[in-house]
C-alpha cells in the first residue's frame, strides 16, 4: 500500500462489480421486473370510464348520504305531525244505516261522504232551516 | 428509413399511459446503472436484486408525479438512492449487534501481521462500508463499477468536481485504514 494516495487501489483488492453479470442474468432480471410491473401497467391502460359512470362513482357516497338524510327527515316529519282524524271503531258504517232507510244517510251518501252517519245527521239538522 | 428515436421523457410519458414496451425500454436502459447505484449502498446480492426491482416498481407507481419536461435519469436515480438508503438503514438496525461483534473481532487483530489476499479483500470491503455515504457511493461507482465522473454526477445529483473530490478522499481514507496491513505479494 505504498502507492500515491490518489491512485486507484489494486483491482485485486476491490469488491466485484455489481454490473458485470452475464447478459442472460440481466435478461432474467428484466423479465422478472416486467412480470411484477404488469398489474400496475394494466391499471394504467384501463379504459377511461364514461362521464356518467365517473360522475356516479364520484358522487355515490354523497348521493347515498342524501337519500338516507331524506328518509330520516321524512320519518321525523311524519312523527311530528298530529295524527289524522279517523273513523272510530264503534261508528256505524254508512252502508248499514242506508240499509235501514235513514234519510240523512241517504242524503249524505249522495254527497259520497263515507263518514259517521250520526255526525252527518247532526250536520244536516244544523244546516236545515 | 430510420427507426424513430424516443427520448426518456417520451417513454416515461408513454409509461404513464400504461405502455409495456416503453417501460421495458427504460428498464433495459437503466437496469445496470440502477444496480450500480444500489450496490454502492448495499453488499448482499439478494438485497441489491430486491432493491433494484423495488426501485423500478416504485418509479412506476409514482410515474404520474414525474414531469416529462424534466430529465428522467436523475429522477430515477433519486428513487434508487432512497430505496437503497432505506434498505441500508433497515439492515443496519437489524444487524446492529452482529456488526458490533465483527468490529470487536477486527480490533483484536494484529494489524502488522501478514494477511492473505482474501482476508485483505474483506478488510477493504469493511473499510469501504465504513466510508461516509457520498465518498462510498462515488468510490464504488468510479473505481469498482467504472463509471465516468460525469455519469456519476448525474446519478448522484451533484457536479463532476464533487464526485472527483469524493473519490479522492475515499481512496486516501482507504489507504490510511489499510496501511497497517502487509500484503503477501505472492497472492497477487
Amino acid at each position: 500500500m505504498n502507492e500515491k494516495s490518489n491512485d486507484p487501489l489494486p483491482e485485486e483488492l476491490l469488491p466485484p462489480s455489481a454490473i458485470g453479470d452475464e447478459p442472460t442474468v440481466w435478461e432474467n432480471r428484466v423479465q422478472n421486473l416486467m412480470s411484477a410491473a404488469a398489474p400496475i401497467l394494466a391499471e394504467y391502460r384501463r379504459e377511461p370510464v364514461p362521464w356518467w359512470a365517473a360522475l356516479a362513482e364520484r358522487w355515490q357516497p354523497r348521493l347515498t348520504f342524501a337519500v338516507a338524510a331524506a328518509a330520516v327527515l321524512t320519518l321525523v316529519v311524519h312523527l311530528a305531525l298530529p295524527p289524522r282524524a279517523e273513523q272510530h271503531d264503534s261508528s256505524l258504517p254508512l252502508a248499514t244505516v242506508l240499509g235501514a232507510g235513514d234519510d240523512a244517510a241517504t242524503l249524505w251518501s249522495v254527497a259520497n261522504n263515507e263518514v259517521d252517519p250520526v255526525l252527518a245527521l247532526v250536520i244536516l239538522e244544523s244546516e236545515t232551516p | 428509413m430510420s427507426k424513430p428515436e424516443f427520448t426518456d421523457s417520451d417513454l416515461a410519458a408513454r409509461v404513464q399511459a400504461g405502455d409495456n414496451k416503453a417501460f421495458e425500454l427504460l428498464a433495459r436502459k437503466y437496469m445496470r446503472p440502477v444496480y450500480a447505484v444500489i450496490a454502492s449502498f448495499l453488499s448482499g446480492q439478494e438485497d441489491i436484486d430486491d432493491s433494484a426491482q423495488e426501485t423500478f416498481l416504485r418509479a412506476l407507481e409514482k410515474i404520474h408525479s414525474y414531469n416529462p419536461k424534466r430529465p428522467f435519469a436523475p429522477w430515477l436515480y433519486q428513487v434508487a438512492r432512497n430505496v437503497a438508503r432505506n434498505r441500508w438503514k433497515y439492515l443496519k438496525r437489524r444487524n446492529h449487534e452482529e456488526l458490533e461483534e465483527v468490529r470487536e473481532e477486527a480490533h483484536g487483530d494484529d494489524p502488522g501481521k501478514l494477511v492473505e489476499l482474501s482476508e485483505l479483500r474483506s478488510r477493504v470491503a469493511e473499510a469501504i462500508e465504513a466510508l461516509p455515504e457520498r465518498q462510498r457511493t462515488a468510490f464504488r461507482l468510479h473505481d469498482v463499477e467504472g463509471f465516468k465522473a460525469t455519469e456519476i454526477a448525474q446519478m448522484l445529483g451533484v457536479n463532476d468536481g464533487t464526485v472527483r473530490a469524493n473519490v479522492h478522499h475515499a481512496r486516501r481514507e482507504l489507504r490510511k485504514r489499510l496501511a497497517p496491513y502487509k500484503i503477501d505479494r505472492d497472492f497477487l
